[in-house]
């Protein structure tokens, strides 16, 4: 159990969060993404820059609904992406089933950020059955 | 565990009128303006921050997006390998087809 409950991501002795940083790193290797707010809207793109010209760029979306008016794009590792996007619906689907209408993003951004938070301090809890 | 290797830009349109946020991996979220993520950022904040106005309007907003990826683009650009998402009053999000991605390329060219 003492095993079990340790965090990799632990203070430096200078006080930074290195795991973090590095997380960071990888954000700033990644495709640029810009957003900008207008007066009657707000607009998201991003770079689809794919590894080989033989992919089907069709098929390839990196701009998802969270809900019918709430969209994300991302900066960094898509399949990490993917699992914020699940947890983000779900979330919205949770909210909409006890209130009937949809989650304010103000809202539903502060959930996403709690998720992202928890996997910067948790330890293996929960996560056992992968065998940590 | 490790920490999610991204960064997210969120947009959204409801009561509170139009919103833009950015999370990022340690949890830290902030509602911007505008912003950038990823490679080239600190360039593409630097062009936003000149481009920026509070009275723009989203149309206004899509040709600035795109002259802002277009600054660090390598190779040329196409309504195939960029994608651009939009809310607007109606409040539906909606992500841009490569067909009206490239219309707005030809009308920022």
């Amino acid at each position: 159990m003492a095993e079990s409950s340790f965090s990799l991501t632990t203070f430096s002795p200078s006080g930074k969060l290195v795991q973090i940083e590095y997380a960071l790193n990888a954000v700033g290797a990644g495709a640029t993404s810009l957003g900008i707010k207008a007066k009657n809207g707000v607009v998201i793109a991003t770079e689809k820059k794919l590894p080989s010209a033989l992919i089907d760029e069709d098929t390839v979306q990196k701009i998802a609904l969270l809900t019918p008016h709430i969209g994300c794009v991302y900066s960094g590792m898509g399949p990490d992406a993917r699992v914020l996007v699940r947890k983000a619906r779900k979330q919205a689907q949770a909210y909409y089933r006890q209130y009937h209408e949809s989650e304010p993003a103000a809202q539903l951004v502060r959930e996403t950020a709690a998720v992202m938070q928890e996997f910067t301090q948790s330890g293996c809890a929960g996560r056992r059955a992968r065998g940590c | 565990m490790r920490p999610f290797g991204v960064s997210l830009l969120v947009a959204g349109f409801d009561a509170q009128g139009p919103q833009l946020y950015q999370v990022d991996p340690s949890g830290a979220y902030f509602a911007w303006k505008a912003s950038a993520i990823g490679k080239n950022m600190t360039n593409a904040k630097t062009f936003l921050e000149k481009r920026y106005s509070d009275d723009m309007e989203l149309e206004d907003a899509v040709h600035t997006a795109i002259l802002t990826l277009k600054e660090g683009f390598e190779g040329q650009i196409s309504g195939s390998n960029i994608e651009i998402g939009i809310v607007g009053a109606d409040r539906v999000f909606r992500v841009l087809t490569p067909a009206e991605v490239a219309d707005y390329l030809s009308e920022t060219a």
